[in-house]
């Protein structure tokens, strides 16, 4: 299966099932009643199939008697299908035609899905996609907060403590200042989420852009106002790629088989297609250009 | 399994430890008060992020009870989510919903449990797909043409009809097929690719929809172990005769699965409002009179309940808890599941879940158990893989409920045979869990489920501890670490006091903080219920704590006024000029007998905030139908802590 990581090889394969789907789909631009149709193939392969089909499900090999008479409705049950085909009973079924829309769609999306990516390709998806499997940044600080309620001027008490904090030695120990808070004072390698989700986002920024090694601020959350004293920050970074290959793996083979199906059908329709009414055109989809249907020489 | 505080925690609360005075002589925050800083702020944290901290010190948010495609009845409604897509969504990245509307949260959950009905489980997929067999059974046949010709919600709703009345055709997938095994793989996978421990947590489960004559007996079942795990097992149905819709044959396959597997289990129930009496039964279940095992198996697994979600909130009801004015909230009580039989007065005490705390006391006195000691959750229930409730960003219960002109005017259920009727507006955007875990993974999620250490909102992210214990005492409530405190004087919500010291009276401290980017808080109140020496149950509601005190008092009826609102309908907008952003408080039980069992939770109010509805009408510019309701108060409900008497 080496053959199937080669990104050409797997260009080619989706070219040969659109190749093979379109050719499907213009099938019945032949008028029926013309030349006669090729004669059903039985092979050996199809025999051994019925045979062990039956087999499986009775347990027992089939006797000759029944073998003819599978092989009978193996035939009958083609020429039926090729005719009703032909005649076109299959255009306005939906079963029909939505287990064939099925069937094409896991087809493309199992090929997307085989291609098994280069490492040097899943690094690049990888850089492409830092968010979802970088480190985010941490911080580990302490705070205080100066709460609105029961103070006249927050933002001046605020301000004072943290005169009180920078000035020469006695200082204050922190936990003299401010209110108390249901919050942990002490935030340990928080990430911008951790920080987001108990302060709101802008807090969060403001304490990722604080200076590092003094008590800074104040900064407004939900809460009140704070003061920080950033004690260690990891900036951001991205995750080895050995670390997270499984995990890249998997979600490049889903985005590759997402897209490949969205990009399949459009170019179908794109190739095919649609030749809409006036009044229906507002329904198409935007990127969709409305057009007779193009037909082959 | 409550986990109590270690010794060498209460000496890094008391005493400095001998690391932390260590740490002092390094200190660079001050000279002065060096020691009582290194007390209290460490200058320089241990290396290690965990260590002193062996109690959760956030909650993490989440939906353990999220519909995709894969359930029959959200197929049929037009969902066309996967599992996969719910968790791309759950972890805030942004989706096309089933509508083709470009949807994202405001912020990302911490955990997602896709909980898809076992009952036909890819049922959806092989009837779409054609599957002959199907297809020539009249059902079959009817369903398809139903949702082909657009009319896909009278068949999901037929189809969960036709459920309840076990009433399915034949080559509907069942367990040990090919379709279904598939199915539940799918499933495994997404999760386990999903997973991603300390940063976000997919957990395994299912839903079983054991929805006897229509009356919901729902539960979700959820695996502490992974995908390799999970494997060993396909999920229980309801359909006999491979499942069963009496819950007692799902804990024995809990049970068995549990051996099987490796993996611990557990299961929510849910919506005992549609159950029509017979989610909490005191007497009998499925003909049975309830004895000690009914209890005790029903105790063993069921150690949470899912109290708020779209189909409504069954915390309390109006009817059983007359003097609880915010007793009315999101309640659904016209009939049961499928509107076929309608509501009396004599089933909401087997419904409602601060009645089944109470009932709980009483089946505790009369066989040693009480099978009603669970914990409360919220979660969402949506059938859209969409675990979207915030009310400014609400995607609906099911796909034709999400945006669009139409949602406030349609009836949900309407069965004109009995009357019952439920419409689009009244379902709630609502709810979220919340769990006190100690780090985000499925293992650390699950373990505080089991020793319910959670609570439910019904959308909103606020942050509410509580903590029992008989030492509490009022300066607690400035301490500035209220949480060390709690552990070490007391146990968290879940959690039990047994034997009152002598002349002693259960004190509680608990404390809320609001969502950080959501509205001010009115008021705590705890819920307290108990059984007399008379054999008779009660209940009271205190108001223990509000917003705005200083000019907001109790008036001579003992009864605090209400908050006010600031709540503008008609541009679906309010201001956080009115509550508090944070209460803390602790509370002694004024009227404590020793003797008495009882259960205390924490309800914790919002100020009034716009409803969904009034966010539709600005934006969509729809016209809600009269008496649609407009505005409401985002709550809060914990877990209970339970008093036992010596013996």
């Amino acid at each position: 299966m080496k053959l199937l990581k080669e990104p050409l090889v797997q260009f080619a394969l989706l070219g040969a099932i659109l190749f093979a789907a379109y050719a499907w789909l213009h099938r019945a631009d032949a008028p029926v009643g013309d030349a006669p149709p090729a004669p059903i193939r039985l092979g050996e392969s199809d025999v051994r199939w019925i045979r062990e089909t039956w087999a499986r499900q009775w347990g027992r090999e089939p006797t000759d008697e029944e073998m003819r008479g599978l092989v009978g409705a193996f035939l009958e049950e083609h020429a039926m299908a090729r005719e009703a085909a032909r005649m076109g009973l299959d255009d306005d079924d939906m079963i029909v035609r939505r287990r064939l829309a099925q069937k094409l769609q896991f087809l493309i999306q199992d090929v997307a899905r085989v291609a098994d990516p280069s490492d040097d390709e899943l690094r690049r998806f990888l850089e492409s996609h830092a968010d979802l499997f970088g480190i985010p940044p941490t911080v580990t600080f302490t705070h205080i907060l100066f709460k609105n309620l029961g103070r006249a001027d927050a933002q001046a008490d605020a301000a004072a403590a943290l005169a009180m904090l920078r000035g020469p030695a006695p200082r204050p120990a922190p936990a003299e200042l401010g209110d108390p808070m249901l919050m942990d004072a002490d935030f340990i390698d928080a990430t911008p989420q951790t920080v987001g989700d108990a302060f709101g986002p802008e807090f969060s920024r403001a304490v990722f852009d604080a200076p590092r090694g003094e008590w800074s601020g104040p900064f407004q959350s939900a809460y009140g106002l704070h003061l920080v004293l950033i004690r260690s920050t990891t900036p951001a970074a991205t995750a080895s790629f050995e670390t997270v290959r499984d995990a890249v793996l998997e979600r490049y083979r889903d985005d590759r088989a997402r897209e490949a199906y969205r990009r399949f059908v459009a170019e179908l329709l794109q190739r095919q297609g649609v030749d809409a009414d006036e009044s229906v055109r507002r329904w198409l989809p935007p990127d969709l250009t409305p057009a007779a249907p193009e037909r082959p020489e | 399994m409550i986990r109590r505080p270690t010794l060498a925690f209460l000496l890094a609360v008391g005493v400095a430890s001998p690391s932390f005075a260590r740490q002092a002589q390094v200190s660079d925050i001050g000279t002065l008060d060096a020691d009582a800083a290194a007390r209290v702020y460490p200058d320089k944290p241990p290396y290690s992020p965990y260590a002193d901290r062996n109690f959760p010190t956030r909650p993490y948010f989440g939906d353990t009870h999220l519909h995709t495609s894969f359930s029959m009845d959200a197929g049929a409604f037009g969902c066309r989510l996967t599992p996969d897509d719910a968790y791309r969504f759950a972890r805030g990245e942004q989706v096309t919903s089933s509508t083709n509307q470009p949807v994202r949260l405001s912020r990302p959950l911490d955990f997602l449990v896709v909980a898809d009905h076992s009952d036909g489980f890819g049922f959806f997929p092989l009837l779409m797909s054609g599957d002959p067999g199907l297809l020539a059974t009249e059902q079959g046949r009817k369903w398809y043409d139903q949702i082909r010709s657009g009319h896909g919600a009278d068949a999901a709703l037929d189809i969960i009809v036709s459920f309840g009345k076990g009433d399915l055709p034949d080559g509907f997938p069942l367990p040990g097929t090919p379709a279904y095994r598939s199915a539940w793989q799918e499933v495994i996978k997404s999760a386990e690719k999903a997973n991603d421990p300390g940063r976000f947590t997919a957990l395994i489960g299912y839903e079983w929809t054991s929805n006897a004559g229509g009356n919901n007996l729902h539960r979700n079942v959820i695996f502490r172990g992974d995908g390799a795990q999970a494997s060993r097992v396909e999920p229980f149905t309801t359909l006999e005769p491979l499942g069963s819709p009496n819950p007692v044959d799902l804990w024995k396959w809990m049970a068995a699965a549990q051996d099987k597997t490796g993996s611990e289990l557990l299961a929510i129930a849910h919506n005992g409002n549609l159950s029509n009496g017979i989610m909490f039964p005191t007497l009998e279940a499925f003909g049975e009179k309830l004895d000690r095992e009914y209890v005790q198996t029903r105790a063993r697994w069921e150690r949470l309940y899912e109290v708020t979600q779209t189909k409504g909130t069954g915390e309390a009801h109006p009817y059983l808890s007359p003097n609880d004015e915010f007793a009315n909230f999101e309640i659904w009580d016209k009939g049961n599941l499928d509107g076929t039989v309608a509501k009396t007065n004599d089933m909401l005490q087997h419904e409602y879940a601060r009645e089944a705390l109470k009932s709980g006391l009483k089946l505790e006195a009369e066989f040693g158990t009480n099978p009603y000691k669970f914990g409360l959750i919220g979660s969402t229930d949506a059938h859209t893989g969409l675990a979207a409730v915030e009310e400014e960003n609400f995607f609906g219960k099911v796909t034709p409920q999400e945006p669009g002109p139409d949602r406030m005017t349609k009836a949900f259920v309407d069965n004109p045979k009995t009357g019952v009727k439920i419409m689009d507006w009244q379902v709630s955007s609502s709810g979220f869990a919340a769990v006190w875990a100690t780090e985000n993974t499925r293992e650390a999620i699950f373990d505080a489920m089991q020793r319910r250490e959670t609570y439910a909102t019904t959308g909103s992210r606020m942050i509410v501890r509580f903590f029992g214990g008989w030492d509490f005492v009022p300066a607690d409530a400035h301490d500035r670490l209220p949480a060390r405190l709690g552990y070490t004087k007391g146990v968290p919500m879940g959690g039990d006091l047994m034997g009152a010291p002598s002349g002693r009276s259960p004190t509680f401290l608990v404390a809320a903080l609001k969502d950080p980017i959501g509205a001010n808080l009115d008021r705590i109140q705890i819920i307290k219920g108990w059984l007399d020496a008379g054999g008779q149950l009660h209940e009271r509601v205190f108001d223990v704590v509000w917003g705005d005190a200083d000019s907001r008092r109790p008036g001579p009826d003992g009864k605090l006024p209400p908050v006010g609102t600031t709540v503008d309908v008609a541009s679906a907008s309010w201001t956080n000029t009115i509550g508090d952003p944070e209460l803390i408080a602790v509370w002694t039980d004024p009227e404590f007998d020793p003797a008495q069992r009882a259960f205390y939770y924490a309800r914790v109010l919002e100020i009034p905030t716009p409803r969904w509805t009034a966010y539709d009408q600005v934006r969509l510019g729809s016209k809600a139908l009269p008496g649609t309701t407009m505005t409401l108060q985002e709550r809060g409900y914990t877990s209970p802590i339970w008093y036992t008497p010596a013996k």
